[in-house]
């Protein structure tokens, strides 16, 4: 199994998280330690790019969810693209699919976030 | 030494004053005839000689117990030397020499007056001097080297040999400097006054002191040797009461005299390096009292705290700094470093050079840099020229280190124009070794004792978990039931429960309580809370969900959720219904074909009621004998074996889909070992539930059981 690893990249004002290997109880923290670095630099349009993650825990999921009423208070989102089939069950089961977006690719995940940033930072 | 038992005391002081009276009774009845009259020279002197040694060993106890103490002993030393001076000049002012005669060389007393003065100022001079030589071989040999011994030994040699050689003799009042024995003795005193071993050891105030008294012994003895030199009645009085004793007192007086002086001056000249003495002694107990309190220490910001104090102490430094690697940050693959300074330390270190040092020391061992110069520095550190020739302080970076790996840095700083010596630089490596040694020490118990905590959290966890689960199954006639819970050794909140609810239905519940540990077992108990009063009165597993989602939400904290699946068993319409709230499928076999159940629904504690309430739908289903429906957790489909594959959803189709089994037990038990075979090792991080529920009828008395078992 390969090393849990979080890559952050910058698309415009999007900030693409790429996760790999497991989430789990152990490596939740870091997920949630960068989440909270981006929050704080008031990066709030966030993209999940999961292609590479092979195993989601409850803890994992956790992360997404405590996150996700701050973001979108802020005017950002948090919003999902790549996901294998399996991954993805496990979202799916969860009901994660009703109040997140799930997109096959990191584009158009990237894309769905309104252009017009500086009336969402005025928001903000 | 003073548990010398007293009667040994008093046998030797009583020999020595029986032969001191005998002494007296021979001077007196020899006063009126020849000072040889009858060999009587002889016997006074091997008298004398015989009370003395008999007063040797209680003057060695004195000495021994002050060997330790240099300063006690030269006190002692001073009092006597005080006292024996005073008697002897109040003496020399009270009796004229005239007392004694000359006559063909031998003394001759004037009066029985005389006699008993001679007696009393001889004992006491003798006496005083054979403590001035014992005190005078105890402080040389004490903690001196092997030449020192020698030395001395042989002026105890001459000075023996010479006083006895002049047993018998006349008196030599006035000719003890013929003697070459003396001279010798008195140029091997010299040589032995450059050695003052006891010295070295005082601290500075305490050589102030010594020399105070060096003063007042060369006073003393000066004065004695003076008084005892000349043609005096207390000089004439020792040459009559025993020409060797009085030819050693006066030796004595001399050798002590010149030894003291030299011993003055020695003083005076090691006062100034007593500084830095007295800093390399509290270095060392300074290192000695770190190893001893670091292990106590388990507290990483004590115990740098301290390694702080110790290290500016020891090199004499004016401000301290402590680096330890910070976290690993992901991406910029170095570790940071996370500075400390000393609490209540004026400079932060801001504007300090200490990336260009840690970068210096780390490719060595320790760097110094003297302000603003670096010349003799390591080379390396040139390339930092720019930057550093601004640098006014001096500085001493010292790595922290365990075997071979760099655990922190020390780093210290003097003001402009002072630096750091060879010593200092020994000195706080030695501290940084300890220092690191120290912090891995508390870093390994702390999480030790993290460690038992988790496990003890765990155990507690897991104990609370097990009581929350039902001891026994309701029955209903025409449902078989089996469910059992496998703990895990990590993470867990699994829950089932099965009740006859209110309505006369039979509730049952499945769920699975994200987080770990102590956590988890308490949103167990709360989800068991909210299923014993919600569950008896629900009448369908929306209206109990929904409920349950309300109620959870309150009590979840922002990262948590419970996924659940609910069923009633409604005996009187012969159905089932159930919902899914974010949970595993539900698995339904029938004929040896598997279906796999997943009406729509989202986890609890997810969303708000309306959200929650609009996206659950609810399955109704007849109760057909035969089927058998599966309920299990996601600890079951997401066992993993140690190559990192999943038990997964199709094995457990397929598990399911094989046999046709006999009763919900045994689909249970086949469904465990099947678990137990993929992944033998045990030591599961997930809870793994299994629930089967067969129809045999539906709950009312059944002739059904009999059909069936046929």
């Amino acid at each position: 199994m390969d090393e849990f690893g979080i890559k952050v990249s910058q698309q415009g004002d999007v900030s693409v998280l790429r996760v790999k290997g497991y989430l789990d109880a152990h490596t939740a923290p870091e997920l949630e330690k960068r989440m909270q670095e981006l929050i704080s630099q008031d990066r709030v349009r966030l993209v999940m790019e999961l292609a590479e993650l092979e195993y989601i825990s409850s803890a994992g999921l956790g992360v997404f969810m405590a996150y996700v009423d701050e973001v979108r208070g802020r005017g950002g989102d948090i919003k999902f693209s790549s996901l294998t089939p399996r991954v993805y069950t496990v979202f799916d089961l969860l009901g994660f699919p009703i109040l997140y977006e799930f997109f096959p690719e990191t584009g158009e995940a990237v894309k769905r976030f309104p252009h017009a940033d500086s009336a969402d930072r005025g928001r903000a | 030494m003073q548990d010398r038992p007293s009667w040994t005391r008093a046998i030797a002081l009583g020999g020595a004053g029986f032969l001191f009276v005998l002494v007296l009774l021979i001077d007196v009845a020899r006063k009126n005839v020849a000072p040889t009259f009858l060999q009587s020279n002889f016997v006074v002197d091997v008298l004398s000689i015989g009370a003395l040694f008999l007063l040797f060993p209680l003057l060695q106890n004195v000495v021994t117990e002050r060997r330790e103490d240099p300063l006690r002993l030269l006190l002692t030393l001073v009092i006597a030397a005080g006292i024996v001076f005073v008697i002897v000049l109040v003496c020399v002012f009270l009796f004229p020499s005239e007392q004694f005669q000359t006559v063909s060389g031998w003394l001759v007393p004037h009066s029985y007056n005389a006699v008993f003065l001679s007696l009393i100022i001889g004992t006491v001079t003798s006496v005083a001097a054979l403590f001035v030589f014992l005190s005078l071989y105890g402080l040389l040999i004490g903690t001196g080297k092997r030449g020192t011994r020698i030395l001395a030994n042989v002026l105890v040699v001459l000075l023996i040999v010479d006083a006895l050689s002049r047993v018998g003799g006349a008196p030599a009042t006035g000719s003890f400097f013929q003697s070459a024995f003396f001279i010798v003795a008195i140029v091997i005193t010299v040589l032995l006054s450059f050695r003052l071993p006891w010295l070295i050891e005082l601290r500075r105030k305490e050589k102030l002191v010594a020399l105070g008294y060096e003063l007042m012994l060369v006073a003393f003895l000066g004065g004695l040797a003076g008084l005892l030199g000349g043609e005096t009645f207390p000089a004439r009085s020792i040459a009559y009461f025993s020409a060797p004793l009085g030819t050693f007192t006066y030796q004595l007086v001399v050798l002590g005299c010149v030894y003291f002086s030299a011993a003055f001056a020695g003083t005076l000249f090691h006062l100034p390096t007593s500084d830095i003495y007295e800093r390399r002694v509290a270095q060392i107990s300074s290192l000695r009292d770190f190893g001893n309190i670091s292990t106590q220490i388990l507290d990483k910001d004590q115990l740098a705290q301290t390694v702080l104090k110790l290290a500016r102490e020891m090199g004499g430094a004016r401000g301290a700094w402590l680096e330890l690697p910070g976290a690993v940050v992901e991406g910029h693959g170095q570790a940071g470093w996370e500075r400390l300074s000393e609490n209540g330390a004026l400079d932060a270190g801001s504007g300090l050079p200490f990336d260009e040092l840690r970068a210096e020391a780390l490719a060595s061992s320790s760097v110094t840099l003297r302000g603003g110069n670096l010349r003799g520095e390591p080379k390396g550190l040139r390339r930092f020229m720019p930057k550093l020739a601004a640098v006014q302080n001096s500085f001493l970076a010292v790595p922290l280190r365990v075997h071979n790996e760099t655990r922190g840095m020390l780093y210290l700083a003097k003001p402009a124009g002072e630096s750091f010596d060879r010593h200092d630089i020994a000195t706080v490596t030695a501290l940084a070794d300890s220092a690191a040694m120290a912090l891995e020490n508390s870093r390994l118990l702390r999480e030790m004792i993290e460690k038992e905590r988790l496990e003890r959290e765990l155990l507690l966890a897991q104990s609370m978990q097990t009581r929350l689960l039902p001891r026994e199954l309701p029955r209903l006639p025409g449902i078989d039931l089996f469910a059992t819970s496998i703990p895990a050794t990590e993470v867990g909140g699994d829950y089932y429960d099965i009740v006859h609810n209110a309505h006369g239905n039979l509730s049952i519940v499945v769920g699975d309580v994200s987080g770990k540990g102590i956590t988890a077992a308490f949103y167990m108990a709360v989800v068991k809370g909210v299923f014993q009063a919600v569950g008896q009165n629900a009448r369908s597993p929306r209206e109990f969900l929904v409920n349950a989602n309300e109620a959870l939400r309150g009590s979840l904290d922002s990262h948590s959720f419970v996924t659940m699946v609910h069923a009633i068993i409604n005996p009187s319409d012969r159905t089932m219904s159930f919902a899914r709230a974010g949970h595993c499928p539900i698995a339904r076999v029938r004929d040896s074909r598997v279906e796999l159940l997943v009406p729509r629904g989202m986890g609890l504690g997810l969303a708000s009621d309306d959200v929650f309430s609009d996206s659950l739908e609810e399955v109704t289903v007849p109760c057909v004998p035969g089927d058998t429906y599966v309920f299990f957790t996601d600890g079951v489909t997401e066992l993993r074996r140690p190559g990192g594959e999943e038990f997964g959803i199709r094995r457990m189709e397929e598990l399911l889909r094989g046999t046709s089994y006999s009763s919900a037990e045994a689909t249970a038990s086949a469904v465990l070992q099947s678990l137990r075979q993929f992944a033998p090792e045990g030591g599961y991080i997930d809870d793994m539930t299994v629930l089967v529920l067969r129809f045999v009828g539906c709950g009312e008395v059944s002739t059904a059981i009999e059909k069936i078992g046929d």
